[in-house]
């Protein structure tokens, strides 16, 4: 099977809440290690683009309203991290964007160190 | 640093520091072994980019794929395993380069060897980086005079060449090269301090203390770096030391300084980068080597350059060195450098197990930047020295036979003798410009053609002593590098045969 169609079923089976066993049994029958690890990763992808994760120190209802506005369709999964002490980290498919204040102090940690 | 002063340096770099979000890309190690970590994610990684790990590991990206990015580890790869969070840093690997590296030992991502701290406030200067174009050049015409008498009279090198030091182990490459280090010292002819950077490249600890040491004992640590990936360094390393030293060697060159690197030894750098490229995978070629072996050091070779006055005059001297097995220099990685250098100096086992040492083939070494790069004075008395030494080799097999020989041959013989007794030299005592010429002189003239050969040695210690003794004034006259004039010639020759008259 090539790329592209492991990719499709890979969108195909992110889609569905529950895989049949007898379609997993089909699938680990017909595919080869190569393969299934691809079909892996494409599922992994997948569902990275169908998810954006949301860490914050408190829940705020304002901010996850505004983050599901930017991400329209997306499905919002919401952290509680209390060690962030501020703002919130946003993390879509490999991206991650760090407006925490701990990801500050972070930041502002290394630069220091880089140039005393 | 006062208290006072830190302070102000603190709120100077916080007012500096940028309040914009942190956008990083991530993956995950989804494979660790041999050295390297593929990574799933990592999906706005670029090839060259340095990734942190989240143990404060560095990485850098190798192969991007289409699923996983390959990225070689930097530092201990115990820590790392499958499901560690890597992110990118948005920067190239770079090395912070200044002042204060001279005298200092480190390693290629700048970590210090010699048991000394090292804090470095400087500019970034990234390990790649595009050569010096054209236009930004001038000709390499100024000498970089390594002491070597054989080598500054027939092989001369100059300031922005690169001259591969080719031979078989054990056959003084390295010795060569640290000599034209210690040289440096002298800032003969009055021209420029060279830089110098010493890069061991899968060396053995212990031969790198030991040049460390003697480098020190010379006091040539002064103005030397040394660039160190030893042979328990991990591969990634080994193919990063001569990046590393060549992007401190362009630090100096763009302050207009004069530079002189050492690679030793390219030929475990080649190996460093075979083994790289086959733990990842890329096709193997000839000897197992990657196709583009030939430009991963072309592009490391094309860095050393002469720059334009306007662009500052400096220059980077190369001298990589290659191991041949057995005598070969048709192999690959060594036809790959000799083709890319501008020229080589060839050492054989023969010659050195004969007790020419340095053991230089004078017939197949070559400089093609040639006589540019010497003085008028040198020029005029190594003139004839390659012709000299083709001829004795052409006779001396007559000589072994014990033959009648006339007395023409006879005297090309014995002068072909003294000129290779006269080329030998210590390890250790390069020489000046006017030692070289004076002792150069008194061989290709034929004034010591009569002087007992286990007297030469002799002759050549005494022999500045004695004239510095007996006339400055020559000695001022010669140090300038200009031709020599008639007069002058003259007065040496009756200086040498007086002194000579001594030895005798």
């Amino acid at each position: 099977m090539n790329k592209a169609r492991i990719r499709e079923v890979a969108k195909v089976l992110e889609k569905e809440e529950e895989i049949d066993s007898i379609v997993i049994n089909y699938i680990l029958k017909i595919l080869s290690k190569t393969e299934l690890r691809s079909l892996v990763n494409y599922l992994k992808i997948q569902a990275s683009e169908n998810k954006v994760y949301l860490k914050a120190s408190i829940e705020d209802k304002e901010i996850i309203k505004e983050v599901e506005r930017i991400f329209k369709g997306k499905e919002i999964i919401f952290e509680k991290d209390q060690a962030l002490g501020g703002g919130i980290i946003v993390k879509y498919k490999d991206d991650v964007i760090d407006l925490s204040l701990s990801g500050y102090i972070n930041q502002l940690t290394s630069t220091l160190k880089e140039n005393i | 640093m006062k208290t006072d002063e830190l302070i102000k340096e603190i709120e100077n770099i916080l007012s500096k520091a940028g309040t914009e979000p942190g956008l990083t890309n991530t993956g995950t190690a989804s494979f660790v072994g041999d050295g390297i970590v593929k990574a799933t994610g990592l999906s706005r990684a670029g090839f060259g980019e340095e990734v942190e790990f989240e143990d404060g590991t560095r990485g850098l990206v190798f192969n991007l794929d289409e699923s996983y990015a390959s990225i070689i580890l930097l530092s201990d790869i115990n820590k790392v395993k499958e499901g560690t969070e890597i992110k990118t840093t948005g920067k190239i690997l770079s090395v912070k380069v200044s002042e204060d590296l001279i005298g200092r030992v480190i390693d290629p991502l700048e970590n210090p060897l010699d048991g000394r701290d090292l804090k470095i406030k400087g500019d970034l200067y990234p390990f790649e980086k595009l050569a010096p174009s054209v236009t930004v050049r001038q000709p390499v015409d100024t000498p970089l005079k390594t002491g070597i008498k054989a080598i500054d009279s027939v092989i001369p090198i100059g300031r922005g060449q690169r001259e591969l030091i080719i031979g078989d182990r054990n056959t003084g490459k390295t010795a060569i090269a640290i000599d034209a280090i210690i040289n440096q010292k002298k800032k003969d002819l009055g021209l420029k301090q060279v830089i110098c950077i010493y890069c061991a490249i899968g060396q053995k600890r212990a031969n790198v203390a030991r040049t460390i040491g003697k480098l020190q004992e010379e006091g040539a640590m002064d103005y030397t770096i040394v660039v160190s990936a030893s042979a328990s360094d991990s591969a990634a390393l080994q193919f990063l030391a001569p990046f590393a030293a060549t992007s401190i060697g362009e630090y100096f060159m763009d302050q207009g300084r004069d530079v002189l690197i050492v690679y030793d030894d390219l030929s475990k750098h080649a190996w460093a980068y075979r083994q790289i490229s086959l733990v990842l995978k890329r096709p193997a070629g000839r000897e197992a080597y990657p196709g583009d072996i030939f430009y991963l050091h072309s592009k490391l070779l094309e860095r050393s350059a002469r720059l334009s006055d306007e662009n500052g005059g400096g220059s980077i001297t190369s001298l990589p060195i290659i191991e041949t097995q057995a005598g070969d220099v048709s192999a690959y990685i060594p036809t790959n450098v000799i083709s890319i250098t501008d020229g080589q100096i060839y050492l054989e086992t023969d010659l050195f197990n004969a007790g020419i040492r340095p053991a230089i083939n004078v017939g197949l070494s070559v400089s093609r930047v040639g006589g540019a790069a010497q003085t008028k004075g040198m020029k005029q008395v190594a003139g004839p020295l390659r012709l000299e030494l083709a001829q004795f080799r052409e006779l001396a097999a007559f000589a072994q036979f014990g033959t009648d020989l006339d007395e023409q041959t006879q005297r090309r013989i014995e002068r072909g003798k003294r000129v290779t007794e006269v080329l030998k030299q210590p390890q250790y005592r390069p020489l000046d410009e006017v030692s070289e010429v004076i002792i150069i002189y008194s061989a290709t003239s034929g004034i010591i053609d009569d002087l007992p050969i286990d007297k030469i040695r002799i002759f050549e210690e005494k022999i500045m002593d004695f004239i510095s003794a007996k006339n400055k004034k020559l000695i001022e006259k010669i140090s300038g590098g200009a031709k020599i004039d008639d007069k002058t010639l003259s007065e040496l020759k009756k200086e040498i045969e007086t002194f000579k008259k001594t030895i005798i």
